[in-house]
């Protein structure tokens, strides 16, 4: 009886939850195109907001911010990740389990917890606040996500493939360099798209860490919410920002999915040429 | 013998606590085919990535050419091997896996297409370069993994239970050929297995090993025939162990009559295991035998069958081409060289 129900009501459920989930993007993607600089009224359609992104001068500065600590970000915790996570692979079992709890703290920590350490961390440095403090922490708070998407990867290689290129000649590090990173290429994308996406969005850990007047696009929407300044670009730009984060979760899942179904067509197809070769 | 290609001298290698490979002295000579062959986790990997240059020795020597081997890291060695689960490169096609070493070796481009080439050839994939690894089925990474090492030209090559993920019909194709390619390339193989028909078919010489240590070295037939001790009669083949006594004047006492024999080896009065195959015995009519047993089971088994007697309280097997019937008595022959004394172990 109640299965029924629950069944009968599956797909409402799962509209609303959707509507709920999507509703303020949808609504910052009308506003994005609303003629009028006001939230409460809709007086038309135009892209405008979309081309005066860049011409105002705050919000491009911290548009070209985010991405700049973005990218660097992406770039320097994806190698340092990569490597964190070979290194955590070659460990005996044991102290794999430590090292793997230690790189999944940050990951559970709640952000204000981990901005604020960070924060005090880098005055007790006697650090300048700024560009430099805030990708540091980019890169702190990225790495756990690409230790995680490429060690997975790594443990499905056969263990023998390091040993295997120094049989066949590499030194220790080209054998890393020319087998064991292109074998766990789709891994590094994986975990590089995940730093991507985690940089340009998060707010409060680069709230914490910055300084200088040095801020980010979040940081910058904080400040102007509710001044007579604020452009309605940001909407259009919040409007793109989740477009890529879409594009690139999307392209994430299509890999995954990918990468499946080439497994299964491989082992099809290999089975077949076992007939042909065998019967020849 | 010919040239001396390794020596293993006192070889060890300890995990922690865990005494994996103990004291072991081998000598390896060129263009020999020598198998090691033991139960899991007798240490045959272990001796392998040693000799490799994949595992630091924890005590011992080895030498190659009369050089200590331990001092040139792996991939140096002038050795190859052939991994138990391939290790091929995944993100590499076929052509690409095979000329891997030779890029090292910085080979120009004619020379690297002319040695895959051959290699492919004698792994009879030839056409298969383009082929992602993943496309091809157990067989044939099996052969792309051979070669890869051989294109190398090493002096050795070693093989991991090469053969394990095949199916049997496969699996004795591939030791015919892989025999064939020892004969044709002329170099050492150290073949690892704990299978003791492929050990038998394949070998020069096979190294039988237990927890670690060295058991018998020997031909095929020496190991087969006049196996040391319990393990090993029991490990290689099937065979009857019978307990003893030595009567000297190479005449052994067992089943309460007197056999002659040909080892003498032993002190007059010594308790001995006796081997006897299951092919030596002869069935005869009860008169005729020293020893007596009831049938107590038949299987066929195709060009044989395989008798389960009981004599004295023992279960023999013996295998005989013509079948008497469950319950009958019947007498067993052997001739003095089919038996075969041991020490007790
Ligand atoms: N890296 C390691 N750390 C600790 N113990 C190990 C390690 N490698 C092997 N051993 C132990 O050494 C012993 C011998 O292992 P080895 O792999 O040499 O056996 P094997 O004869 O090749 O067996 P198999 O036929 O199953 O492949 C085993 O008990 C194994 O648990
Ligand atoms: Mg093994």
């Amino acid at each position: 009886m109640i299965v029924k129900i629950l069944k009968a009501c599956r797909l409402p459920l799962l509209v609303i939850t959707f509507l709920i989930m999507y509703f303020p993007l949808i609504i910052i993607g009308i506003l994005s195109v609303n003629k009028s600089s006001y939230a409460h009224a809709f007086k038309g359609f135009t892209w405008q907001w979309y081309t005066e992104i860049f011409s105002e001068a705050t919000l491009r500065t911290a548009i070209i911010n985010t991405l700049t600590v973005a990218i660097l970000a992406t770039i320097i915790s994806t190698a340092l990740g990569t490597l964190i996570a070979i290194g955590i692979q070659a460990l005996r079992p044991k102290e794999k389990k430590r090292l793997l709890m230690l790189n999944n703290i940050p990951l559970i920590n709640p952000d204000i917890v981990t901005g604020l350490s960070l924060m005090i961390v880098f005055s007790f440095l006697h650090l300048r606040f700024g560009i430099t403090t805030m990708l540091a922490a980019h890169i702190f708070f990225s790495i756990p996500f690409v230790v995680l998407s490429v060690l997975p990867k790594l443990q499905s290689l056969d263990k023998d493939l390091y040993y295997a290129a120094l049989d066949l000649g590499c030194t220790p590090m080209s054998a890393v360099l020319k087998v064991i990173i292109p074998a766990i290429k789709s891994g590094i994308i994986t975990g590089a798209l995940i730093a991507f996406t985690m940089s340009i969005d998060d707010f409060v850990i680069s709230y914490f860490t910055t300084g200088n007047g040095f801020s980010n696009f979040s940081i910058w929407l904080y400040a102007r919410l509710g001044r007579k300044s604020f452009s309605p670009a940001a909407y259009a730009y919040n409007t793109c920002i989740t477009m890529v984060t879409f594009v690139i979760l999307m392209a994430i899942n299509i890999k995954s999915i990918k990468s499946k179904k080439g497994r299964i067509l491989n082992e099809k197809n290999s089975s077949c040429i076992d007939n042909t070769t065998y019967s020849s | 013998m010919a040239e001396k290609l390794i020596e293993l001298k006192n070889l060890t290698k300890r995990f922690d606590d865990n005494l994996v490979v103990d004291r072991i002295s081998l000598d390896i000579y060129k263009n020999q085919f020598i198998t090691l062959l033991g139960p899991s986790g007798c240490g045959k990997t272990t001796i392998l990535r040693m000799i490799a240059g994949f595992e630091e020795i924890t005590d011992g020597q080895i030498y190659f050419e009369g050089k200590d081997l331990t001092k040139i890291p792996a991939n140096e060695r002038e050795i190859n091997t052939v991994f138990q689960n391939y290790a091929l490169f995944p993100h590499l096609n076929v052509y690409e896996n095979i000329a891997f070493g030779l890029r090292l070796k910085k080979l120009d481009q004619s020379e690297i297409s002319d040695r895959v080439a051959r290699s492919l050839s004698m792994v009879k994939l030839i056409g298969y370069g383009k082929r992602s690894i993943e496309a091809l089925s157990g067989g044939q990474q099996q052969r792309v993994a051979l070669a890869r090492a051989i294109v190398n030209r090493p002096k050795v090559l070693l093989l991991d239970e090469p053969l394990s993920a095949l199916d049997l019909k496969l699996r004795q194709d591939m030791q015919y050929e892989i025999k064939d390619m020892q004969h044709q390339l002329g170099i050492t193989f150290i073949f690892v297995t704990h299978d003791q028909e492929e050990a038998l078919t394949m070998s020069d010489r096979i190294v039988v090993l237990n927890e670690g240590k060295i058991l018998q070295t020997g031909s095929p037939e020496d190991v087969y025939n006049e196996p040391v001790n319990r393990f090993v009669a029991s490990f290689i083949g099937e065979s009857n162990i019978i307990p003893g006594i030595y009567c000297g004047n190479r005449v052994v006492e067992f089943f309460k009559a007197r056999f002659d024999c040909v080892d003498d080896h032993f002190e007059t009065g010594e308790k001995v295991d006796v081997v006897i195959r299951p092919e030596d015995f002869e069935v005869v009519v009860v008169q005729e035998g020293k020893i007596t047993g009831k049938v107590a089971d038949i299987v066929f088994k195709g060009v044989h069958y395989e008798l389960c007697v009981m004599a004295n309280g023992q279960e023999l097997i013996v295998h005989t081409l013509k079948s008497p019937n469950i319950g009958d008595i019947i007498g067993l022959k052997v001739d003095k060289f089919e038996i075969h004394l041991m020490k007790v172990s």
